[in-house]
């Protein structure tokens, strides 16, 4: 009895905390509703109407049920409130999608809910040339919000007295203090955020108009392909994607962004305070700079060997972009999803498979295992070389500069090997999955690795008529993957223990 | 924290640092095609 009034204690902490961020998710859907007013848009404004009501709803009585001293609030708490949170979000979001009638099913607006909180970019939605500017606003909110991490903000600016918040923002995958001050840190990650909206966006603008595009709809397009790109999340206003422009200098731009994006919040800070080496010198930008190289060269080689693209500046375009987008994790592209898999040939398919599982930097809004695990397990196998090589009586301290010097310990190179082993098992799953439904193996490769990598560059494998199997394997990759493992693994862990503990009770 | 000026600056280094390294890539691919 003592051990199920426990868990009622847990269960209370939990609820009070995302009732919070249920509020927090409501209060951003009066965006899209301004939005859809401005545009005249009312049936718009009446899909976010009934579901900003859900959301307070339940936000509400999460909070009158939920109590912040029914426990001390400790690791497990923040990482489950996380994980959790993901997937109540993942439903509440997902209603204004259903009501659109842009969706085939409910499970399909929730997929593209989870695509765009874990800023994929992988898009089930139907006529998106002809949706609603609220309801792309929504779209695109999501995702960048979804890059600075959901639950941080809603609790930042929310609850006064975030004890645990550092332990919810561990949780969403980010565990970089800018600053002594959790709040601080989320409020320095939004700072950085919104400075480079403001410069994104008119430049974006401006570029707009340049190439043709009326003063209003520029603007809109100019905020959407920011946060798209900021965000590394992949989404676009109309269906052709970066296609659509048909313009070097916004693929350019874009490009800038999604590269900036990328980068640790951290970095960014660190060059704001005045360390610009730290650009230079830091082991992710190190091992982004140099597997980016890499890659562009095999790609390049691979491409004119089947002379896909005849001249340079195609090339670029094209290929380059590509790779790019791939190993930043965006999924912006500037071909159809087919040409890969019916231009490219498999060399240039499996490069960029490679790319997307790579992805950015940690603490960013990118995916994939990140530079920095890349870089620390190259310096740990290093590290082993050169201790084997030299005299056993020597004892050798290998050093990485990330932010500050760090000491490379055996612990560090150990659980970054051991994220990259789960990210890699999601990625055979996924890829074994599409195999089993019929689709080529490359194909099925390709879209497990994007959805692994949190990408949005698709071969044609993900649409409405794909099997209901795949598509919820395909969130869970998405979810897992963005949260990076543990605090979902810690939901679980937790749900059944709490069945297992129920269930002895009720044998004795 | 940061002030106004230091940010632009910041601004200023990172989209500088990115934008070689683009037109870095932009020259090696020009030249392994010809």
């Amino acid at each position: 009895m003592k051990s199920l009034s426990k868990r009622f204690g847990d269960i209370r902490l939990i609820n009070y905390y995302m009732g919070y961020v249920i509020l927090g998710t409501a209060a951003l859907m009066l965006i899209p509703i301004i939005t859809a007013i401005g545009f005249g848009e009312w049936n718009t404004v009446l899909d976010f109407i009934i579901s900003i009501n859900i959301a307070l709803s339940l936000g509400l009585i999460l909070i009158i049920t939920g109590d912040k001293r029914s426990k001390k609030f400790e690791w497990r708490h923040g990482l489950i409130i996380s994980a959790l949170s993901w997937i109540v979000l993942m439903v509440l979001c997902a209603v204004p999608y259903y009501l659109s009638g842009h969706l085939n099913s409910f499970l399909d607006a929730c997929f593209d809910v989870m695509s765009g909180f874990t800023t994929t970019g992988l898009v089930l939605t139907q006529d998106l040339d002809h949706i609603s500017v609220g309801f792309n606003m929504w779209r695109h909110i999501l995702t960048f919000v979804g890059g600075q991490g959901m639950v941080v903000l809603a609790l930042t600016f929310l609850v006064r007295d975030t004890i645990g918040a550092y332990k919810m923002y561990v949780g969403e995958g980010k565990d970089i203090e800018l600053l002594p001050n959790v709040k601080n840190t989320a409020r320095i990650i939004w700072i950085i955020s919104m400075v480079y909206l403001v410069i994104g966006t008119f430049v974006l603008w401006i570029n707009g108009i340049l190439i043709g595009l009326k003063p209003v709809s520029a603007f809109f397009h100019g905020l959407f392909m920011f946060m798209s790109s900021w965000s590394t999340g992949g989404f676009a206003p109309m269906s052709q994607n970066l296609l659509y422009y048909h313009s070097f200098s916004y693929e350019i731009v874009t490009i800038v962004l999604f590269v900036l994006g990328s980068f640790n919040f951290g970095l960014h800070f660190a060059i704001w305070r005045g360390n610009k080496k730290e650009i230079v010198k830091n082991i992710e930008t190190q091992s982004f700079f140099i597997t980016v190289l890499i890659t562009s060269l095999l790609v390049i080689l691979g491409l004119t060997k089947l002379n896909v693209y005849p001249d340079a500046m195609s090339l670029f375009r094209k290929g380059i972009f590509h790779v790019l987008s791939a190993h930043t994790t965006t999924g912006l592209g500037t071909t159809y999803a087919r040409q890969f898999a019916l231009e490219w040939g498999d060399f240039g398919v499996l490069i960029l498979i490679i790319a997307m599982l790579i992805g950015g930097s940690a603490c960013s809004t990118a995916g994939g295992f990140k530079g920095l695990r890349v870089g620390v397990v190259f310096k740990g196998i290093v590290a082993d070389i050169r201790k084997s090589l030299s005299s056993e009586r020597k004892v050798k301290f290998f050093k990485f500069q990330h932010i500050k010097e760090h000491v490379l310990e055996d612990g560090m190179v150990k659980s970054a090997a051991f994220i990259i082993i789960c990210y890699l098992v999601l990625f055979t799953i996924g890829t074994a999955l599409g195999s089993f439904y019929g689709y080529p193996l490359t194909s099925a490769a390709f879209e497990a690795a994007s959805v692994t990598g949190n990408v949005g560059l698709s071969i044609g494998v993900t649409s409405t008529t794909m099997p209901m199997v795949l598509k919820v394997y395909y969130i869970i990759a998405m979810y897992l993957a963005r949260l990076e493992f543990i605090s979902v693994f810690v939901l679980i862990g937790y749900i059944f223990g709490g069945i297992k503990k129920i269930c002895l009770k009720y044998s004795k | 924290m940061v002030d106004k000026k230091q940010i632009l600056k910041g601004v200023l280094v990172e989209v500088t640092y990115v934008s070689l390294f683009i037109f870095a890539l932009f020259i090696i691919n020009f030249v392994s095609t010809r």
